[in-house]
């Protein structure tokens, strides 16, 4: 498989620096991490981090329009927050990458917090929280499986925030702290990748970034250092206003930078990626007692959990859908030579069509410089590949067969 | 202390040069990376909403032939046969079009076109398999009937395209009136190689070709297309208010039919519609979003199908100020009437489409993927430079003009919302 080359290399300020050399596009992409998500934050003021990240959009000391700045130098940009990480990247020709490099470093260290802007962010934020989790069917369901799954880890709420009034709580002082805390270079990784060499790059990072002080010195460990105790089992019945009834079985799994991260990738493909997979199979088509199944496991970097489930019609009951689930997700037990080079043939197809886009590929670099090591964008479709069956087995009777699963019975009202 | 570089500016785009050649009467176009061990692309049949004239119907024999089942495999052969090479293969009905998408590992490209002929020569239609599709498409249908986002685009679709080819949307009612028969006849008449394009990327080599020319086993059919009935549509000024008392916002949808991408206006109000909605500098965002913060986002666009096209301005805002929303709208689109824009507001807009542009052209696959999409809708591939190079040329005066010729008051206004 294509390898990505890189090179890497860090400032006195502790910035990290990872670069991807490609002659095959017009662009450079800027993605910028900054090791802090949704986790960091406190019981009663949660979303910050995404807020944040939110207002990294509304002006910097030398920087006051970010957009139109970098849509005059032919970019686009965004950003997203997730329960570990918050990444920024701005995408433009390379004749302009300085641009790119100059409000990264003004807005890393200068960023305006405005009351003015606050107020209207939060208002777009809560919109986006009613857009997707409150105004459409079955949009609570995330909340509600990590509220019942983890009792204190702050993997509890979703990025968005655990509740509208969480975000409205939310004053300057204490996304002022966040930023002051957390933006700083020493627990920052830049990822630049294009058509802009080493020798440039490297002198381009050290003229923005060289003298952009660690804001703090104390230790940033983005590693919580909580740990959830075992989820009992549990069954919850919420009601809504839904047509049909769903299921969501959940528990917790593992870092993502462990090898049974893996494992479990490859459980998530046999059991639910494609129409060939074991639940499509039997509960969808032979049965028929779903309309639709999938499963999700969320690579968290401290334990993180998977979900299986879907919806069902209405003929059957919640108790004999669960043991119709569990008896199904059971069969992987049964796996054959054959289904498991079918899924690794077709986890190495998802890699290579990650690699078309560059935007995709900055940002892999990024990530897993800060799992570990971004050479992992070329390493870990070896790991995928040298996954036996048996490694599949011992991974499942850690992850399914003990009876910490929760239950969410999503029914009609 | 550093200051701002000085910004270069990008002006043009570069189109990468698409290749074509013809096998057996079927088009090939195809550009070659060697970068990357894959195959990816689109086979395309004229099979879509216009065709089938029903819009269920077109997305069920669409699915029947992606993953129903053949002569030789059944359902879950096909879809373990697909794993198995390292493929995808996807299908999407467009209101002009059936496109089957699809990704390969190069070296298991043989088998996997021989398993797409074989899909498109010898789909059997099974009834379990059917049975299940139609419970699943039923059951998704009923959920978005409580979407308030779908219900409004659903209304606004169906207001504004009545009496044309694309007005016919998905209703409850019509999940009693499907007859596969009818449905396996159309898919014989349509899924030939009569009606077949290909457009390809990636690791293109003489093997990929030699592959390629077994797709002259694609049976044909003599079916002609009867000519389409020719149809007017007008613009009418109608408002329509659904309610939906446990909505937690308010969808809008406002637009209007604007004329299609052949007529000598079409940059121009394309010009005009990206300065109201098109980006995240645009007009509607800086203010509904920026300044008010009364939504997530607010977007401006052009749809086009081949004799049409319409403008739709699409927000999810907060329930209690969607009155304020609307007519924020109404008075950008206002303003665009009476007040020229200045060259600073108009070079950012500019940019913002110099840089989409030039993604759109940036890898091979990217660039299949936007040829494709000109093509299929009857249009060069030097449509988008030359939206540009009207851009760089159109004057504020010009703008206005557009904007009373075309934005005027018979909009098409959809709200559903709570009280």
């Amino acid at each position: 498989m294509t390898k990505i080359a890189f090179n890497r290399f860090r400032l006195e300020n502790g910035l990290t620096i990872i670069h991807n050399f490609n002659d095959q596009t017009r662009f450079v992409v800027v993605g910028v991490l900054y090791k802090v998500g949704s986790k960091n934050e406190l019981v009663g003021y949660t979303g910050l981090a995404h807020l944040l990240e939110h207002l990294m959009f509304t002006g910097s000391k030398n920087v006051k329009h970010f957009d139109k700045i970098i849509s005059q130098a032919g970019g686009e940009n965004n950003a997203f927050t997730s329960n570990d990480i918050t990444y920024y990247y701005i995408s433009l020709p390379y004749q302009n990458a300085e641009v790119a490099l100059f409000v990264e470093a003004d807005r890393m260290q200068n960023l305006l917090l405005k009351n003015n802007s606050i107020n209207v962010q939060k208002n777009v934020v809560i919109e986006e929280f009613k857009q997707y989790y409150l105004n459409r069917p079955y949009g609570d369901v995330e909340h509600l499986i990590r509220r019942n799954l983890y009792s204190i880890h702050p993997y509890r709420w979703p990025t968005i925030g655990d509740s509208i009034e969480d975000i409205k709580n939310i004053t300057k002082k204490e996304i002022v702290e966040f930023y002051n805390k957390w933006y700083s270079p020493d627990n920052c990784i830049i990822s630049i990748s294009g058509n802009i060499d080493f020798d440039t790059t490297k002198k381009l990072v050290e003229k923005y970034f060289g003298k952009v002080t660690q804001r703090n010195k104390e230790e940033k460990n983005n590693i919580t250092q909580i740990r959830d105790p075992q989820t009992p089992k549990c069954i919850i019945n919420v009601r809504r206003k839904v047509p049909q009834p769903a299921i969501y079985l959940a528990c917790k799994t593992t870092e993502r930078n462990s090898f049974d991260y893996y494992c479990l990738s490859i459980i998530s493909f046999l059991l639910s990626e494609a129409d060939s997979s074991i639940l499509y199979q039997n509960l969808v088509r032979k049965k028929k007692i779903f309309s639709e199944i999938g499963v999700s496991l969320k690579e968290h970097t401290e334990q993180g959990f998977i979900v299986i489930g879907g919806k069902y019609y209405r003929d059957y009951s919640p108790d004999n859908v669960l043991n119709c689930l569990m008896e199904n997700i059971s069969l992987i037990k049964n796996i054959s030579d054959f289904e498991l080079q079918k899924v690794k043939n077709k986890i190495e197809l998802y890699y290579q069509t990650e690699l078309i886009n560059i935007n995709n590929v900055t940002e892999l670099l990024a990530y897993y410089e800060y799992l570990s090591d971004a050479n992992l964008i070329n390493k870990e479709i070896e790991y995928i590949k040298s996954i036996s069956i048996n490694d599949i087995l011992n991974c499942f009777s850690r992850y399914f067969e003990n009876n910490n699963i929760f239950v969410l019975n999503y029914l009609p009202e | 202390m550093n200051s701002l570089p000085k910004i270069k500016k990008i002006k043009d785009i570069h189109i990468p040069q698409v290749s074509y050649i013809s096998i057996e009467k079927i088009p090939l176009y195809y550009i070659v990376d060697t970068k990357l061990d894959l195959i990816s692309g689109y086979f395309i049949f004229d099979a879509g909403l216009k065709q089938v004239k029903k819009n269920l119907h077109s997305v069920l024999i669409g699915l029947m032939v992606a993953k129903g089942g053949t002569k030789n495999y059944n359902a879950y052969k096909i879809s373990e046969l697909l794993d198995y090479y390292g493929a995808t293969l996807n299908v999407s009905i467009t209101p002009y079009n059936a496109i089957f998408s699809f990704s390969v590992l190069k070296r298991n490209f043989s088998d996997f076109s021989n398993l797409f002929i074989e899909i498109i020569n010898n789909s059997t239609f099974p009834d379990d398999e059917f049975e299940v599709r139609v419970k699943q498409l039923k059951a998704k249908q009923i959920e978005r009937l409580q979407d308030t986002k779908y219900i409004a685009s659903k209304k606004f679709t169906k207001e504004l395209l009545k009496g044309t080819p694309y007005g016919n949307v998905i209703e409850l009612k019509d999940f009693a009136r499907i007859d596969k028969g009818q449905l396996f006849n159309c898919y014989k008449r349509l899924y030939t190689k009569d009606f077949l394009r290909m457009y390809l990327a990636g690791n293109i080599d003489d093997k990929i070709f030699r592959i390629l020319e077994n797709f002259n086993q694609i049976k044909s059919s003599n079916f002609n297309f009867e000519p389409l009935n020719s149809f007017k549509v007008k613009n009418k000024k109608r408002k329509f208010f659904i309610k939906i008392d446990s909505a937690k916002q308010t969808s809008l949808r406002i637009g209007k039919i604007v004329p299609n991408n052949l007529h000598p206006d079409f940059h121009k109000l394309a010009v005009v519609i990206h300065l109201l909605g098109g980006t995240f500098n645009s007009r509607l965002m800086q203010r509904l979003r920026e300044k008010e913060g009364l939504t997530y986002g607010v977007y401006a666009h052009l749809t086009s199908f081949p004799e049409l096209s319409f403008l739709t301005i699409t927000a999810e805002v907060n329930s209690e100020e969607k009155q304020k929303a609307i007519d924020i709208i109404y008075e950008e689109i206002e303003k665009l009437t009476k007040i020229p824009v200045t060259r600073k507001e108009l070079n950012t807009c500019f940019y913002d489409v110099v840089n989409e542009y030039l993604t759109y052209y940036d890898n091979p696959y990217s660039t299949i993927d936007t040829f494709k999409s000109l093509k299929e809708l009857g249009l060069q591939e030097n449509f988008y430079k030359e939206f540009i190079e009207t851009f760089k040329k159109i004057k504020p005066e010009e703008i206005i003009d557009i904007a009373n010729k075309y934005l005027t008051n018979d909009f098409l206004e959809v709200v559903v919302g709570n009280e």
